[in-house]
Formats: structure tokens, C-alpha cells, sequence
């Protein structure tokens, strides 16, 4: 087991790594002017470019600016020189073109607003996808299973955008009957935090939910065609142990499996819902350093969603062993 | 002891009654082939029959649409300020639809105009589904055939080419889609501009199409590798390569013709997944830009208006999402069409 | 000798399925008893309506998806009017099925030991620990070896045959009066089949409980059946007590079979297609007999009845054996005797 994992990080490291070189050598190599973001407003003349650029090596040949991008994250590192130089301890990922202010920063205050949705999103999605998907399962071709079949059909062709603007649009502006989106931290105000996430929770909730349900139905179909089902009611168990201790326990891995892929991608998804949301978050963060040319946001971004899919990817293969016994990690 | 099953001989009830089937209806079931057989299954499902005629609409409509426009009398980018009261928003009701050309634009506007510009909102949305469709149906098929080379490749030849395209297919699936296309858009945009700077939409479609075929071959990759792995045991693949068969020959003479179900049904439903991916980047204003018709901008341009113009946030979001579930259902009896075992 | 009343009695079942592409009539019409101490062995190639009978005879069917008619009496009361929560009484403990691929019939996420102390505690009220106690006796005495240990095993630990014997004490923990066995040993090789049937044989006696050996194997029945029901198209061509049927066999598609079963020094696991062409489609069967595609005495044309008219399971001379087949009973004697006896083949 413990082999397993070391060998599946490792691999989960190597892909980060090829993922944060071709990031790198995408935005690095084939940005405009970094240099020149880094004046703000008031446009500098040639020769304080030249300096910026000098400075922070934006010239250097690309694996060289690769390299002290790597070595930051482990050791920390200086970005600039003599007076205008930027102490960025470790683990850093460079600091903004914009405001000179280290990226982990400001990332760190993105990060609360994005686990906030997430969370709440997820815990949504799964507690309503999956039991509706099961039950519906169970009660195949009835009503509740209609309605299911209908709903996981309409969640997966629903924009998360559209129907978050819509909601936003009915509820908030014109019956005035939700609060409107946003973020206090939950340390300050629960309560605010609570009802200021509500709406992108039940949003982005009941969306993903479609796809739970959906996925939870067939498996659950699925399962409940096996054979040792069969012989769990030949045993004479109640149709109740049947459904739970033998069907539901067998479907579990591959639920567990798509909720764990699933959470690991929601934060390459934040982009659409803080945007639609106009929530704060690292997705929004993302957007707008897009839009300023703010290439360390970028970059920063990408890794850390890339990141969180390697990892959810690991912990899903872990929790698959525990749960499969057929599983064996070596 | 012999009495024990000779209990059916004082009865010896036989079906006899039951009515014989119809000669000629025995002889139209044998003689089916898979295809007509799902395609006699499909036929039965209603909701797959309309929605295949919705989504054909779509595509006529897009594949149609300098067409409409002769018919409907307004091109997607004529400018009618004159049709916007002073806070630019459309004059009349709901978002200014009218369908008397008895305004100062001398033509109908079935679905209003967009605030600002005064734009007719249905050739926005005819030239918007022509842009949505062309992305969407291109990069599906260019993805699919990536996916299916990358899984017959990957399936074919085993070994540590097998094990390279899968560690790469985990690679592609690790990144974080929508994050890396909106950051990698932009900047494959600048490589694309010409000497000024200017970037045409023909390239910005191109760039568009080709993010998502690159990041969209892997499920079918996947999906490919599997059925080809379980086929690649049967008797007839083994004939053919003991009858001295090459293997390219085994691949597209052998294995393809057996993948078309699955193939087929990817790709229905890639279509509809590329649309909504599209709008997604469009809706984050990364994309096809002006004057180019796009459905997710629109919704995207709609939000500053929203709370007084809600008509112009609804057609495009709404046609959005009619599009994707017609296709989306489409792709569903397909599927079920072709595998009947499968349980939706 | 003869009991008056079977343990197990069918009449005349038929059960049919509503698919999409038409009804399946997988059984259509089949009368069989059995006694306790007894073996019926079913017989047939696959598609021809075995498992679907054995299924209903454990009220296993969805009532809801298969249409079922007849009578199934298990010790009196029919199986087919049984409430589900008396069904659940007589599922496991009077009558327990053996399955044929015991990989997929066992649950991959539970131990061995878990799941035959599961099967006893629904019909015992006694401690975990109790059940235990018996489910290892179980496995002992179905010849696995260390069964405390093995107990605490996955199904996936074990070999095809451990596998099949840990099934069949899972099945015979509540003492059933009948068992039902479809295919057992199918998915295993020859020796290790020899073994499992000599166990079932062994239990049998000792608990004296009526068997359904269900196989498409002839074999297998001559092994350890008293008697035996040709099934073809979910219909019964033939039956009656294994000397006769075996010794004297009168209908065409047993004559298949028994010529294609191996012989004593060929290799067993050879797949022998037993007759030419394929067993019909349930959903629409051959009209008249339907075996007649694939027959080669059949009558056909200017009237005559093998298209036209379904053969009556009809009472041939030998007592307890019946036959449906249009062929009149001499000529079927005869042409057994000349073409089948003499030349060894039937095709
Ligand atoms: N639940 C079901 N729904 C529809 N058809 C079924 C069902 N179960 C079995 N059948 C059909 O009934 C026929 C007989 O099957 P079965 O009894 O399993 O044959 P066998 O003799 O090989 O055991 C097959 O054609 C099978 O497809
Ligand atoms: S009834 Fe006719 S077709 Fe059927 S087995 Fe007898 S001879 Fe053959
Ligand atoms: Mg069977």
C-alpha cells in the first residue's frame, strides 16, 4: 500500500512538473511585455524597461527563469535588485507584475472563497445526486426515477453561467427574496458567510448534483444486475439488506471515485462561477490576471489547479484500495 | 419413482394456442443487420426522434444562415441606433421584439435587438449557432480522430507505447481545462497576429478549435484502448493476423468497423459538450470576439444590462441550453439505440 | 415407493419477459417433480429457458417484468402466490441455489466466513458467534482445508473450485431441502467437477434433499441424476428417468446431444458444438416444432406436421418416459437403434 502511494506521487509529481514546464514555456515564451505591466499607469521610458527587465531576468534564456521559478518554491528567493528588490520567502511562486506583491499572497486570501464554494457545493451535489440517483435507481421506471432521469438531463445541459445569472436575476434582483452573493469570512459573520454563499452553493450544488445523480443511477443499475446480488436475495435477505448492504456497498467505489475527481476539478471550474458570482476567489483572481497579462497569477493559478486534480487523483486510488479488497497496492 | 416426472404426462398442456408469428415478419427480423436493428429501436423512442429533429434544425439553421438572412431582411451586425431610446436600451416591449416592419429599421425583430447597439438579437443568435456549431462539430471530429488514433495505437501495440499515451492521456486530463485554455487563448492569439497586431477571427476560431481538440481526444482515447483490448481477443482478429494480415489492416479493416457504435456516440456527445465549453470561455470573454455572433458572449454582455433588459440575458442563455439538451438527449437514445443493455 | 407428493411439484409454467424488441417466452409450458433424496437433472443447450425456470422455482423473477403462469409447489404451497415476505422464508432455507460462476455470484467486498454467517443468521436467531461456528463447520465439511483461516478470506483468494465449494456450503448451511445447482461445474475442469459433484452427492445423502442439477452437459447427468428433462426453446422435448432417457433416448435433439458428449478419453474441455446451427430465439420461435430447422427427420411441407403443429409432450411405452416429437414412437426406436447405435453419430 504505502509502495503504491509513493510510486503514484511520484508519477503525480512528474506530470505537475511537465505541467508547470509547458505553462511556463507557454506564457513566458510567448508573452507581450511584462515589463511594461509592471510600470501601472504612468507608461515608463525605455530605459526603466530595460531595467525591470534586467532585474528580474525577464531576458535570461527560459530555462533559466525556470529554474529560479523552481528553486523559489522550494528555497525562496529575491526577485529584483538593490533597493527595488522583492523578498519572496518559500514557497514562492513570483510575485505580481502589478503590485510587486508576492503571488502566494494573494492567492492565500483567494483560497477561502474558493474552498467556501466548493465545500458547500460539494456537499450539495453529493448528499442530493447521489441519493437521488439511488433511489431512483431503485424504484426504476417510477415517477421519482423520471423526475430523476429529467433533472440529470437538464443539470447537464445547463450553464452553470446562465443559470447562475438567471437566479441571481430572479431571486435577488427582481423578487428580492435571496441575498445577494458574497464573501465574508466565515470567523467573522457565520451567518453572513452562510447567506452570502447560499446562492452559488444551491447553484453550482444542484447543477453538479445532475451529474451525480446521473452517474449514481447507472452504477446503482448496474450493480443491481450483478450476480452476487442475486445471490443475496437468494439468501433470503430483506430487499433492504439487499439494496444497502450489497448493492450500495459495492457502487461505493465508483461514487467515491467520481466525487474525488470531480472535488479535485472544481477549482478549474471557479473561473466560470466566481465570474458569474462575481465572487472574489482564485478563479476570479485567474481572470483578471489573464486580462492584465499578470502571467505569475497565471501561472500560479494553473499549478494550483493542476495540483489539486494530481492529488484527488492519488487520494481516489488510495480510498479505491481501502474500499475494494480486490484492490491489491504493490 | 418414475411417477416423480411424469407428473406433466397426465396434463400435457401445450402452447398450442398461442398465435404463430407471421412468416414474413420472421424473415424481416433475420435479415436485419446491427444498424437497422438500432435504427429500428431508435425510431421507437420518441424523445430521441424530436430531439434528433431539433438538433438538425440547429444545424440547418446553422449551415443555412446567410440564407435566413436574405429571407429575414437584417444582416447579424447592422446597427440600428435609431430603434434605442437615450439609456440605449431598445424602445418597445420586451427588449424591443416586433414583428411589424413599421419601425424606423423597416424590418421585423422577432426577438427584439440588443441593447447599445440596436442589433437584430435573432441573426445574432442564427450567426451564433453557425459559430457554436462550426467550433463544436469541427473539434469533436478533430478530437475524435486523435482519440481514436491515440486508443488503437495505445491498445494495439501495448508495451511502453501503451503505457506512454496512458501516463500522457492522465496528463492531459490533470489540466485544469477552462483555467488553461482562457490563460493559453490570448497568448496563442498574439502568435497568430498579423504585422499590426491584429489578430483576424478566422484565426481566433482556429485557435479556439484547436484548444479543444487538443484537451478534448482523452475520453475517446480511453474509451477506444478498452473496446479494442476486449475485441482484439476474438476469433476474427486472431484469423486475420494468422492469415498473415498487416496491421494496419487489422486496425481499419478489423477493429474500426466494430468501434462505430461507441464512436458515434462520442461524438454526439461531444458535441454538445464543446458548445457549452465554448461559451464558457466566450462567457469569460476569451474567444471569438467582435463582430464575430457568439452565443456565450452575449449572455456575457447581457449581465450589465440584465436587471433592466432580462429578454437579452434570457434568448441567448435559453437557446444555449436548448441546443446542448436536444443534442444531449439526441446522443442519450443513440446510445441506448446501439447498446440496449445499457442502462441510460 | 412413488410419493404421492414431490417436494417440489411444477405445472405447466411459462414465463415471459416484455422486451423491447418483442416477449421472450423463455419458458413456455413445463411440468416437472422432484422428491427429496432425489436428482432431476435439466438438460439443454444455453437459451433454452434453465436458469429461468430455476429462477422461478426461487420466486427470484421480478414480478413485475416476467409474466409467470402454472404452478410451482414447493412442499405444497405455490411459490407463485407467495407473498415476497414468505417467499424470503423459503428462499436460502428450504430451497438454496448453487450458482454457475461463483466469482460473480459470490460478493467481491465481503469474506467468505461474513457471507455464509450472513445466509444463517437470516433464518436463525442465534449469536454472530454461533454462525460462525457453523459456517466454518460448513467449510470443512465441504472439503476445504484450514477453514477458520479461510473463512476470513475474499472471494477473490480463492481457486475456481474452493470457490464453488465455499458457495455450496453457503448454500447448504440452513440444511434446504432442495437444491438447486444450474451449471456448477461449467466453469471448472474436469477433475475439480468429479470432485463437487461427489460432494453434492455426498451432502445429498446425508441430508437427503432433492436436487435440480441443471447443466447442458450429459455427462454430468448420467453422473448423479434419477432423472432427467430435455429442455429446447423453453419448451420439455423429453423426459423421464435417466436409463430410459439416457439408454433409449427417442427425441432428435437428445440424439444431438448425446452424440456430442465427449468421450471418456477425449479432452473434456474441448467446446463441442453439439448440433448443427444455433438454438432459436425465444422471442420468435420456429412455428410447429421448433426444432425443426435443425432436424434432420423432420416432416415438413404438403401438410405434413413439423411446421405446423407444436408436438405434444405425449407418454411413450417405456413408463415414466415421454417424448414430443411428431415421429411415430416405432420409427423413432428404430431409427435410434440403426442410425444413431450403429454409426455413433447423429448428424
Ligand atoms: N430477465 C430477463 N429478461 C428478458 N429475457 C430474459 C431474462 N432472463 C432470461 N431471458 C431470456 O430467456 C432465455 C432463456 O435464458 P436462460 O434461462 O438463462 O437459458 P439457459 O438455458 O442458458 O439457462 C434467453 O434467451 C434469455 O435471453
Ligand atoms: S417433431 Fe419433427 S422436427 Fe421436431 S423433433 Fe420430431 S421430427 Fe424433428
Ligand atoms: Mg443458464
Amino acid at each position: 500500500m504505502l509502495r503504491y502511494l509513493i510510486k503514484r506521487s511520484l508519477i503525480a509529481v512528474i506530470t505537475l512538473l511537465m505541467i508547470s514546464i509547458t505553462t511556463f514555456w507557454l506564457f513566458f515564451a510567448g508573452s507581450a511585455n511584462p515589463a511594461a505591466q509592471m510600470c501601472g499607469a504612468k507608461a515608463c521610458d525605455a530605459a526603466k524597461i530595460e531595467r525591470i527587465n534586467k532585474s528580474l531576468g525577464l531576458k535570461d534564456p527560459i530555462h533559466e527563469q525556470y529554474g529560479r521559478f523552481m528553486s523559489g518554491i522550494f528555497t525562496g528567493r529575491e526577485i529584483g535588485e538593490g533597493a527595488d528588490a522583492i523578498k519572496c520567502p518559500a514557497p514562492c511562486l513570483g510575485v505580481s507584475f502589478r503590485t510587486s506583491e508576492p503571488v502566494l499572497d494573494i492567492i492565500e486570501r483567494g483560497l477561502p472563497v474558493s474552498a467556501s464554494i466548493a465545500v458547500g457545493s460539494a456537499v450539495i451535489s453529493v448528499l442530493l445526486g447521489v441519493s437521488l440517483g439511488i433511489a431512483s435507481a431503485l424504484k426504476r421506471g417510477g415517477w421519482l426515477d423520471k423526475f430523476s432521469i429529467g433533472f440529470a438531463l437538464t443539470g447537464a445541459s445547463l450553464q452553470i453561467f446562465f443559470l447562475g445569472l438567471l437566479l441571481q436575476m430572479v431571486l435577488v434582483y427582481q423578487l428580492k427574496i435571496w441575498d445577494r452573493p458574497r464573501y465574508v469570512p466565515p470567523s467573522e459573520d457565520f451567518l453572513g458567510w452562510l447567506s452570502g454563499m447560499s446562492l452559488p452553493w444551491v447553484t453550482l450544488g444542484v447543477l453538479s448534483a445532475a451529474t451525480y445523480a446521473r452517474f449514481a443511477r447507472a452504477e446503482m443499475l448496474e450493480i443491481l444486475s450483478e450476480d452476487f446480488v442475486r445471490t443475496a436475495r437468494a439468501k433470503g435477505l430483506t430487499p433492504r439488506a439487499v439494496n444497502i448492504k450489497h448493492a450500495l456497498r459495492a457502487s461505493l467505489s465508483s461514487i467515491v471515485t467520481i466525487f474525488g475527481l470531480q472535488l479535485g476539478g472544481l477549482l478549474g471550474g471557479a473561473a466560470i462561477t466566481e465570474t458569474t458570482f462575481d465572487m472574489p476567489g482564485i478563479g476570479k483572481l485567474a481572470v483578471k490576471a489573464v486580462g492584465d497579462d499578470n502571467l505569475p497569477i497565471v501561472m500560479a493559478t494553473v499549478l494550483l489547479a493542476a495540483f489539486f486534480v494530481v492529488l484527488f487523483n492519488v487520494i481516489v486510488d488510495a480510498m479505491y484500495a481501502v474500499i475494494d479488497p480486490r484492490v491489491k497496492l504493490s | 419413482m418414475s411417477d416423480t416426472t411424469s407428473s406433466g404426462q397426465g396434463t400435457a398442456l401445450e402452447p398450442g394456442t398461442a398465435p404463430e408469428p407471421k412468416a414474413e415478419n420472421k424473415a424481416a427480423l433475420v435479415g436485419r443487420s446491427p444498424g437497422q436493428l438500432a435504427w429500428m429501436r431508435f425510431k421507437r423512442d420518441r424523445v430521441g426522434v424530436v430531439s434528433m429533429w431539433i438538433s438538425v434544425t440547429f444545424l440547418i439553421v446553422a449551415i443555412a444562415a446567410p440564407l435566413i438572412e436574405m429571407v429575414y431582411g437584417q444582416s447579424a451586425t447592422t446597427l440600428n441606433s435609431n430603434l434605442l431610446n437615450d439609456d440605449s436600451r431598445p424602445l418597445g416591449v420586451l427588449g424591443g421584439i416586433t414583428f411589424s416592419t413599421d419601425n424606423p429599421s423597416n424590418n421585423i425583430h422577432i426577438l427584439g435587438v440588443e441593447p447599445r447597439t440596436g442589433r437584430d438579437i435573432f441573426m445574432q443568435l442564427v450567426y451564433g449557432a453557425r459559430t457554436s456549431l462550426g467550433i463544436a462539430v469541427t473539434a469533436s471530429l478533430i478530437s475524435l480522430a486523435i482519440g481514436v488514433v491515440m486508443g488503437l495505437v495505445a491498445a494495439y501495440r501495448g508495451g511502453w507505447v501503451d503505457s506512454f499515451i496512458n501516463w500522457f492521456t492522465d496528463f492531459m486530463l490533470a489540466f485544469p481545462f477552462v483555467l488553461f485554455a482562457f490563460a493559453a487563448i490570448p497568448i496563442v492569439n498574439t502568435w497568430l497576429a498579423d504585422d499590426k497586431g491584429e489578430v483576424s477571427p478566422f484565426s481566433r476560431v482556429i485557435t479556439i478549435i484547436v484548444v479543444f481538440s487538443v484537451f478534448g481526444w482523452m475520453g475517446t482515447a480511453r474509451l477506444v484502448r478498452g473496446q479494442v483490448l476486449s475485441l482484439r481477443e476474438r476469433e476474427y482478429i486472431e484469423a486475420a493476423r494468422a492469415a498473415g494480415a498487416g496491421t494496419g489492416h487489422i486496425l481499419f479493416r478489423q477493429l474500426l468497423p466494430n468501434l462505430w457504435a461507441p464512436i458515434l456516440v462520442t461524438l454526439s456527445l461531444g458535441v454538445p459538450a464543446t458548445v457549452t465549453g465554448e461559451a464558457a470561455l466566450s462567457f469569460l470573454n476569451i474567444g471569438v470576439t467582435e463582430p464575430t455572433p457568439d452565443w456565450g458572449r452575449m449572455v456575457n454582455e447581457s449581465v450589465a444590462w440584465y436587471q433592466v433588459e432580462p429578454m437579452y440575458m434570457l434568448i441567448p442563455g435559453v437557446a444555449l441550453f436548448l441546443l446542448v439538451l436536444s443534442f444531449n438527449l439526441f446522443g442519450d437514445a443513440l446510445r441506448d439505440a446501439l447498446d440496449p443493455k445499457s442502462t441510460k | 415407493m412413488a410419493d404421492q407428493n414431490p417436494y417440489l411439484q411444477v405445472k405447466d409454467l411459462r414465463v415471459q419477459f416484455k422486451t423491447e424488441d418483442g416477449v421472450v417466452k423463455a419458458v413456455d409450458g413445463v411440468s416437472f417433480a422432484v422428491e427429496r433424496g432425489k436428482t432431476l437433472g435439466i438438460v439443454g443447450e444455453s437459451g433454452s429457458g434453465k436458469s429461468v425456470t430455476s429462477l422461478s422455482i426461487m420466486g427470484l423473477h421480478n414480478r413485475k417484468r416476467a409474466a409467470m403462469t402454472g404452478e410451482i409447489l414447493v412442499d405444497g404451497r405455490n411459490i407463485l402466490n407467495l407473498p415476497e415476505e414468505k417467499l424470503r422464508e423459503v428462499r436460502g432455507q428450504q430451497v438454496s441455489m448453487i450458482f454457475q460462476d461463483p466469482l460473480s455470484a459470490l460478493h467481491p467486498f465481503y469474506t467468505i466466513g461474513h457471507q455464509i454467517v450472513e445466509a444463517h443468521q437470516v433464518h436463525h436467531k442465534v449469536s454472530k458467534k454461533e454462525s460462525r461456528k457453523r459456517a466454518i463447520e460448513m467449510l470443512d465439511r465441504v472439503g476445504i482445508p484450514q477453514p477458520a483461516k479461510r473463512a476470513d478470506q475474499y472471494p477473490h483468494e480463492f481457486s475456481g473450485g474452493m470457490r464453488q465449494r465455499a458457495m455450496i456450503a453457503m448454500s447448504l448451511v440452513n440444511n434446504p431441502n432442495l437444491i438447486i445447482a444450474d451449471e456448477p461445474t461449467t466453469a471448472l475442469d474436469v477433475t475439480v467437477q468429479a470432485q463437487i459433484l461427489d460432494l453434492l452427492l455426498d451432502l445429498q445423502r446425508e441430508f437427503n434433499s432433492a436436487i435440480i442439477m441443471i447443466t447442458h452437459d450429459l455427462g454430468v447427468i448420467s453422473q448423479i441424476a434419477d432423472d432427467v428433462l430435455v429442455m429446447y426453446g423453453g419448451r420439455a422435448v423429453e423426459t423421464g428417468t435417466v436409463e430410459s432417457v439416457m439408454r433409449r433416448p427417442q427425441h432428435p435433439y437428445t440424439w444431438g446431444l448425446l452424440s456430442s458428449v465427449p468421450s471418456l478419453h477425449g479432452d473434456a474441455n474441448e467446446d463441442l458444438v453439439p448440433i448443427k446451427g444455433n438454438p432459436p430465439s425465444l422471442i420468435n420461435l420456429p412455428s410447429g416444432c421448433a426444432f425443426n430447422p435443425r432436424c434432420r427427420y423432420a416432416m415438413l411441407g404438403d401438410g405434413r406436421p413439423c411446421d405446423l403443429e407444436i408436438p405434444q409432450l405425449l407418454q411413450v411405452q417405456e413408463r415414466g418416459h415421454s417424448v414430443a416429437c411428431h415421429l411415430p414412437e416405432q420409427e423413432r426406436v428404430q431409427t435410434y437403434q440403426q442410425d444413431i447405435a450403429h454409426s455413433g453419430v447423429a448428424q
